[in-house]
């Protein structure tokens, strides 16, 4: 029997890059499917992932925002932000494509730490 | 305690051997090991054509070795196997390609399996990185 | 219920800011392990070390002595540790993260 657990995920690099931050997606979305309770905390460069007005045809490429537009439909609601990575990066929540509840470091490491499982990315 | 990996560097990537060392360890402290799962970059571990000089240190080898003494799954991420060329007989009849490559004693399977491996293992232990 | 975290760097200090990174994220009870390229983060004198003194930190041996760092000058409080001891670590806490 599969018990329900509580799943975070640490998503920490940029997109178009390389792969990694789309492979990183498709395993949150599939994560997202399996019924778990999932947590998604993006720090560092991985606030670039959810960065309005991408246009990623640009260079050949599946535009990250417009997926990111999925969790609502795979029921992933608990998304956290650090507020230093934001600051650091001169980006506001107003520049999210999605609603978010940015934290400071601080508060991030709570939340981290109620998690039964991380999955780094 | 059940342990799974989550590998997503490639086989020339010392991380990669963090992993299995990780692994034989944790086997040889009577752990247990559920899964690995094998994911980004990490895929290139399914490849049975891998060609390594006599005096390097085989990791494919000495997974099929580890994994013929104990039970447990090594799986490579189909999606993330088939856009590096890590296919099956299966991916290639299906894509049309002439060649597969797939080792025998790995598995080419979804993101359930992740998923799955998540929600089952007591401990689920991330090996990342480039070779850089 | 709050948990300890057992966090893994990989990167090298001069090269990435993975591990400054970490050290935003660590709390009370948490350790670090230095492997691979990580383990350069042991050496004294860098910018990172006041912030890694009054952390619990393991260093895997084997990477320390590939690199020839045995013998230069470390941060005295960083326990040298095999792999085994690593399997062990990450039993007595509670989580894993993975910095790389």
């Amino acid at each position: 029997m599969i018990e329900s657990k509580k799943i975070g995920i640490i998503l920490r690099h940029a997109p178009y890059g390389n792969s990694f931050a789309q492979e990183a997606l498709d395993a949150t979305l599939a994560v997202g499917l399996f019924g778990q309770q999932l947590s998604l905390i993006f720090l560092g460069d991985g606030i670039f992932q959810l960065l309005k007005h991408q246009q990623a045809s640009a260079i050949n490429q599946k535009t990250f925002s417009k997926q990111i537009s999925a969790f609502e439909l795979y029921d992933i609601e608990r998304i956290f932000v650090c507020a230093q990575s934001l600051a650091h990066r001169d980006i506001s929540t107003d520049s999210l494509c999605i609603d978010v509840t940015c934290l400071a470091p601080a508060d991030i490491k709570k939340i981290m730490r109620e998690q039964d499982t991380l999955l780094s990315f | 305690m059940n342990f799974s990996l989550l590998i997503t560097s490639p086989p020339s990537s010392q991380a990669s051997y963090s992993a299995y060392q990780f692994a034989r360890a944790l086997l040889s402290q009577k752990h247990s090991l559920y899964r690995v799962f094998f994911y980004h970059d990490g895929a290139y571990h399914g490849s049975s054509i891998q060609c390594v000089g006599q005096d390097e240190f085989d990791l494919s080898e000495a997974w099929e070795a580890l994994q013929k003494e104990y039970t447990f799954d090594l799986v490579v991420c189909i999606a993330a196997g088939l856009k590096r060329g890590i296919i099956n007989t299966t991916e290639a009849a299906r894509y049309d390609k002439q060649q597969h490559n797939l080792s025998e004693h790995i598995e080419l399977s979804g993101l359930g399996q992740l998923a799955d491996a998540a929600a089952c293992s007591e401990r689920l232990i991330t090996f990342g990185g480039s070779c850089g | 219920m709050s948990r300890n975290i057992l966090h893994t760097v990989n990167q090298s200090p001069f090269t990435s800011n993975t591990l400054a990174q970490c050290l935003l994220y660590i709390d009370d009870g948490d350790a670090i392990l230095l492997l691979e390229n990580g383990v350069y983060a042991a050496l004294k004198n860098h910018a990172l070390e006041p912030q890694l003194k009054n952390k619990v930190c393991y260093v895997i041996e084997a990477d320390l002595q590939a690199r020839g760092l045995l013998e230069q000058d470390r941060q005295a409080h960083i326990q040298l540790i095999d792999v085994d001891q690593f399997v062990e670590l990450t039993t007595q806490y509670n989580l894993v993260q993975s910095w790389y």
